[in-house]
């Protein structure tokens, strides 16, 4: 059973295709997007961490359910990704309530 | 077979009349609002599925022809069996664009006889990818852990009937997984067809609730109870970490509410996340006229005003 973890960059272009059922021009189309950005000077090199096999996953099913290009799915990836940076920092200032934090 | 009759117009929000460009118009909105990716509401995965199933008859021609044959007579949740002289698998579907962990409603099958991808000749063709969620709990989450899951994959046979075959599989989560964080077991997906590799399941890490343990990204947050002379004279305690109890120095003069943060003890990574204590001054129950006397002192000697500032 292959576990890999989540950010170590493991997967080959060619199992990211066979992974994600995309061909290879919209997979270079994202990655010039820049939504993922691989390991590696080109295709025979790439290589892709699982978050960014999800990140492609992502892209991939808001290109085909939105009708959205490629451009607009990585300004759309930008936003959400905006969104989720500042809920998660609503979240750590409802825990923390804005006080003074002292190392110790 | 008997099913729950659906009413794709209203799903949609359009009028029976409506053309392509409202159809598309109104699918766009939907999927804008309930795209699971997108969406925070608590229904968005079943309003998206409903809202994909309805695009998907009403954007083409001959099966919108074929739904609206059948006329008003049934309302939305309605028994629904098709009619006697209704000829399973027309207008199947072709070119479909939903979302590819999605299935389609038993309603939609009894109309349109299955769904079929397009643009696919029959042959050797990689399973699908499966999706399942794994809940732990913080400490396995931090630690590790070898989990059993029990998973349900449907299975074609060369009839075309659909069984469920259902399988157990021991995965091995590493330490320091995140929620929202997948795990990937390559080919352990859907079965491909004839002899073609398998899918790959992915797990979802969920984090079950902690009783006084939260956390965000890579940090760790708890509420730490002491009693007032702890936070008065400084204290040397004990406080509990996800990889055991560590001393931690409150300092003399603390206050309900300060923030002390224990560097590096929260989440692994790089960097690691920290541990942030919140101090919480709890007051001991008097129930006795010694401890009253105590207070009482306390309150005599000490020329202390908790409300100086509000100036009354």
């Amino acid at each position: 059973m292959n576990i890999v973890a989540w950010d170590d960059p493991v997967l080959g272009t060619h199992e990211v295709l066979a992974c994600t059922d995309l061909d290879s021009d919209t997979l270079t189309m994202f990655i010039r997007e820049e939504i993922v950005q691989p390991h590696g000077s080109g295709p025979s090199d790439w290589a892709f961490s699982l978050a960014m096999v999800m990140r492609v996953k992502q892209a991939r099913r808001l290109q085909r359910d939105l009708e959205l290009g490629a451009h607009a799915v990585a300004f759309a990836l930008q936003l959400m990704d905006e969104i989720g940076n500042l809920r998660s920092q609503v979240r750590r200032l409802e825990l923390l309530a804005l006080r003074d934090v002292s190392d110790v | 077979m008997a099913t729950k009759y659906k009413d794709y117009y209203q799903i949609m929000g359009l009028e029976r009349g409506a053309g392509a460009d409202d159809i598309k118009r109104a699918y766009r909105r939907l999927a804008r609002k309930y795209h699971p990716d997108v969406s925070k509401e608590p229904d968005a995965e079943e309003r998206f599925k409903e809202v994909g199933e309805a695009y998907e008859v009403l954007k083409d021609p001959e099966k919108r022809a074929a739904y609206d044959e059948l006329g008003t007579r049934w309302r939305p949740g309605e028994e629904f069996t098709p009619p006697p002289d209704w000829t399973p698998g027309r207008a199947q579907t072709q070119g479909a664009t939903f979302t590819d962990h999605a299935r389609f409603s038993d309603f939609f099958e009894s109309l349109f006889g299955g769904f079929q991808q397009t643009g696919r000749t029959a042959g050797p063709r990689r399973g699908p990818d499966q999706s399942a969620a794994i809940e732990l709990t913080l400490e396995q989450a931090f630690a590790g852990s070898l989990r059993t899951i029990e998973l349900a994959t449907p299975q074609v046979a060369a009839d075309g009937s659909v069984t469920i075959a259902h399988r157990t599989l021991q995965v091995k989560i590493p330490p320091g997984v995140l929620p929202g964080q997948h795990i990937r077991l390559a080919g352990q997906g859907t079965p491909g067809t004839f002899g073609a590799q398998s899918g790959d399941l992915y797990l979802e890490i969920h984090l079950a609730r902690h009783p006084f343990f939260a956390i965000e990204g890579r940090d760790v947050y708890l509420n730490l109870p002491v009693a007032p002379w702890e936070a008065a004279l400084g204290a040397s305690l004990k406080v509990p970490t996800l990889a055991g109890a560590v001393e931690l120095k409150v300092p003399p003069g603390s206050q309900s509410g300060q923030k002390l943060r224990l560097k590096g003890r929260g989440f692994p990574g790089s960097p690691p996340g920290d541990q942030y204590v919140t101090l919480q001054i709890v007051n001991p129950k008097i129930d006795s006229e010694h401890t009253k006397n105590l207070y009482r002192t306390l309150a005599r000697e000490m020329e202390f005003d908790p409300r100086a500032g509000l100036k009354v």
